[in-house]
């Protein structure tokens, strides 16, 4: 699955309404992103490369923060539903990441909700989203996940087959911000 | 952003082919059946006098980075800048900006995407900074490696220390127009992930002020010294 096209699109004209285009990006369910993923808090800023496989058939998952030379920070793997995760090359098995990765790393990476809002979905039925005006995208999201207060913002949204797909997003909670930005989505 | 851009040549980043897969495999072969005997000082004094050779070099380089199965992560091209002693100059322009300088004394890391400049002594930026072991001949800097010969022109630099995050560094050169030059390099990490570095030497001396470094306005300092 490589990228087919990749053109931006432009922001004043819908392509899609809105609940189409909730339907559509919500079947596409095998993808991968390579990236870049910061993290900035009053303390502390890190960013790493970020390569993030999703592939439904096979219900595998596999994400990858790794530095600058290729030396690898943090990898997650999903086989059915048992996740493994890798910190500097100790293994861990889990079912509750998002707890492990903060034991592990101190990073707040709600992996499970991400995947949903990665294309600009709900993750939990009260989640509220955005949709900017002339494009009826998803401009931010809101949610209350593991009782604490997330803001996502989409910016640079591009046709990638199909589907419009944001290239560049903010996750803001509390005083920490997760910002990424995806160099390609391969559908 | 802030800093001057040079003007950057037309980049050509080659596709990826399975040669390079194969170089996964061959490292992780070659690494295991290096046999004992093999008498590692011989190499490491053959490797440092090429290395001595080479006073300084820039090079447009392209960058692969693998996983320990094969598949590519990442790709990203710049230019590198290398003088003696200790002077690097590694500046990723593709797929987005940030700047390493080895000014001799410290390594500056400059990263746009954060805002931000890491500063650490060199002696403490070399574990996740391979690029230093080849501009220095500092015996004190290389006696955490050892040294094979996997043909005349490469060698294999593993680190000493087992928990290093760095496992080996593949170094291979070639001979142009009867001076030498490193061709490409490869970095093995303790998990088996593979970032391959391939040069593509542009015979200028590099101009003394690549190697100096100045806080861009407004960027954070995170000072690790």
């Amino acid at each position: 699955c490589s990228s087919i096209n990749d053109i931006p699109v432009e922001n004043n004209q819908a392509n899609q309404d809105i609940n189409s285009r909730n339907k559509q990006v919500s079947q596409l369910n095998s993808w991968t992103i390579a990236g870049k993923i910061a993290f900035i808090n009053s303390q502390k800023r890190q960013s790493a490369t970020l390569h993030w496989q999703k592939n439904a058939a096979d219900k595998t998952e596999s994400l990858n923060l790794s530095t600058l030379f290729g030396i690898k920070v943090l990898e997650l793997n999903q086989q059915q539903d048992n996740f493994t995760l890798e910190v500097d090359g100790n293994d861990y098995n889990t079912q509750d990441l998002d707890s492990l990765i903060f034991e592990l790393t101190g990073l707040n990476l709600p992996t499970r909700a991400m995947n949903h809002w990665l294309k600009g979905l709900a993750f939990l039925p009260d989640d509220q989203v955005v949709y900017h005006v002339k494009t009826l995208l998803p401009e931010s999201l809101t949610s209350h996940y593991n009782n604490e207060n997330w803001l996502i913002k989409y910016s640079k949204y591009h046709h990638i087959g199909p589907y419009q797909l944001a290239k560049q997003l903010t996750i803001r909670q509390g005083d920490l911000s997760i910002k990424i930005v995806i160099h390609s989505w391969k559908i | 952003s802030s800093h001057d851009h040079m003007d950057v040549p037309e980049l050509n980043s080659d596709v990826n082919d399975n040669k390079t897969v194969n170089a996964v495999k061959m490292i992780a072969k070659s690494t295991e059946n290096i046999s004992a005997t093999e008498n590692a000082e011989t190499s490491k004094n053959a490797l440092m006098e090429k290395l001595a050779k080479i006073e300084f070099f820039s090079a447009e380089f392209n960058q692969q980075i693998f996983d320990e199965a094969g598949n590519e992560l990442q790709q990203g091209s710049g230019l590198l800048s290398v003088s003696k002693p200790n002077l690097v100059n590694w500046q990723t322009i593709m797929p987005d900006e940030s700047l390493i300088v080895s000014d001799g004394k410290n390594l500056w890391f400059y990263d746009p995407f954060v805002e931000q400049v890491s500063v650490y002594t060199l002696e403490s930026a070399i574990a996740n900074t391979p690029i230093l072991l080849i501009t220095s001949n500092d015996p004190k800097l290389w006696q955490d490696y050892s040294v094979s010969q996997l043909s005349d022109n490469r060698y294999l630099v593993t680190a000493n220390n087992d928990n290093a995050r760095v496992k080996s560094l593949e170094l291979s050169f070639v001979k142009n127009a009867n001076n030498l030059e490193l061709s490409a390099f490869n970095i093995l990490d303790a998990t088996g992930q593979l970032s391959v570095i391939t040069l593509n030497h542009q015979h200028k001396a590099p101009k003394p002020d690549l190697f100096k470094f100045t806080v861009p306005e407004g960027v954070y300092l995170d000072d690790q010294r």
